[in-house]
């Protein structure tokens, strides 16, 4: 079983640390294979809605930096963890970026979900489960609130926890959240 | 004689002139600029890349109405749009005086339902409150794919847009900035027609590029 642990260097509080080595252990004692990458301040860049990731290099960036390695390594493991730093209720930039160049692994087509709404399909038949754990020197309720429906209302695959320095907890919610692959529903 | 200072913040990471959010934008001064109401607009992505952000900054402070423009990335906004408001969040908290601005958003995604932009308006409420501003409401966008159309049902939309940048407009001359309950515009067409127009122009798109349909499913990192 294979874990990829994506952070933000921009971010790397005390909490994080603290964070990071929570996940970090529980994924040993549970005899996950680690990788791990912390991004550096403005180290992606941005998308830019080119679309060639679609219709140029199809899966791909066209965009040349770290986030081919990224994709590459997220796509073959079991569970991605990202470790999120909330910014007004929502990602970081910097992993906001990384998540905005996650979209070689859809493809561009719509397709309309049992509920309705309108989403692009997976490129592969099986995804990494995603986990986003949120943390923050002081997260409001409502920030919470707003990150939780961001990722709720639109999400299928996208497990969201919230960390406040409690290691037990975060392990338990952690395994909970079934770090195996997830199928094609995004 | 302009008593009121609009800056309208088009802040898509696309090219210029290639932008749903930029035409979106220069509709926004069109409509709001009048005798009374002088407006500016500043491209986040050029500032950025200029680095010339302390003089946009100076001029987001100083104004009495901010309009965020941007198109919808993955149910939020794009990562460079983070970027420009965590930077003038970041310039905001050493201001010693922070005036009211009043900020609104419009929001604009490639789906066709405009309630998927509903959280996006909720951060910019969340970025308003954290700068000292305040925040009305958001104008949300479904059917972005056409706009930059000309036809009739996207000029309807158009029209209910200006309307409510009307609505704006009031509030700025009054010197109000009211919560309320996001503007959802959606462009008047059949979905399953857009849906499918949508999925015929990637196959035309790879094409273009010399590709052939089946390359838009190929899965670089698939485990060998």
């Amino acid at each position: 079983m294979k874990a990829y642990i994506l952070s933000d260097g921009e971010f790397a509080t005390d909490r994080l640390l603290k964070l990071d080595a929570a996940v970090k252990r529980c994924l040993s004692e549970e005899g996950f294979e680690i990788t791990e990458k912390r991004l550096e301040k403005e180290e992606l860049k941005y998308c830019v809605g080119c679309f060639g990731c679609w219709v140029k290099t199809p899966g791909r960036c066209v965009q040349k930096d770290s986030m081919d390695e990224i994709n590459r390594t997220m796509m073959n493991s079991d569970a991605t963890i990202y470790l999120v730093p909330l910014v007004f209720g929502q990602f970081s930039a910097n992993m906001k970026s990384a998540l905005d160049r996650w979209i070689p692994n859809i493809l561009p087509f719509f397709i309309v979900r049992k509920d309705g709404s309108t989403m692009h399909p997976a490129r592969y038949a099986k995804n990494p489960r995603m986990v986003m754990i949120v943390y923050g020197d002081d997260l409001t309720a409502e920030d919470i609130d707003l990150f939780r429906d961001m990722t709720a209302n639109h999400r299928r695959n996208g497990e969201v926890l919230i960390y406040e320095g409690d290691d037990e907890k975060l392990k338990k919610e952690l395994l909970a959240a079934g770090l195996t692959k997830a199928g094609d529903m995004l | 004689m302009t008593e009121k200072q609009v800056v309208i913040l088009a802040a898509s990471p696309k090219p210029p002139g290639k932008a749903a959010s930029d035409l979106l934008a220069k509709i926004a001064a069109d409509t709001l600029r009048d005798e009374t109401v002088g407006v500016r607009v500043i491209n986040a992505r050029e500032t950025l890349a200029k680095e010339t952000t302390d003089e946009a900054f100076a001029a987001i402070a100083a104004a009495d109405a901010l309009i965020v423009v941007f198109p919808l990335y993955v149910f939020c906004l794009p990562g460079m749009t983070m970027r420009f408001l965590q930077r003038y969040g970041e310039y905001a908290a050493k201001l010693p005086q922070r005036k009211q601005t009043a900020v609104y958003s419009v929001v604009n995604c490639g789906f066709p339902e405009p309630e998927i932009n509903e959280e996006a308006s909720r951060v910019i409420g969340r970025f308003a409150r954290a700068v000292g501003a305040r925040y009305g409401f958001g104008v949300l966008i479904g059917g972005g794919g056409m706009v930059t159309m000309s036809i009739s049902p996207v000029n309807k939309m158009i029209r209910k847009y200006q309307e409510t940048l009307g609505r704006i407009q009031a509030e700025i001359k009054a010197g109000t900035c009211t919560p309320a309950a996001s503007v959802n515009l959606r462009v008047r067409f059949p979905r399953r027609l857009y849906l499918f127009m949508g999925n015929i122009s990637w196959r035309m798109w790879i094409r273009n590029n010399g590709g052939k349909t089946k390359d838009l499913y190929a899965r670089p990192y698939q485990p060998v």
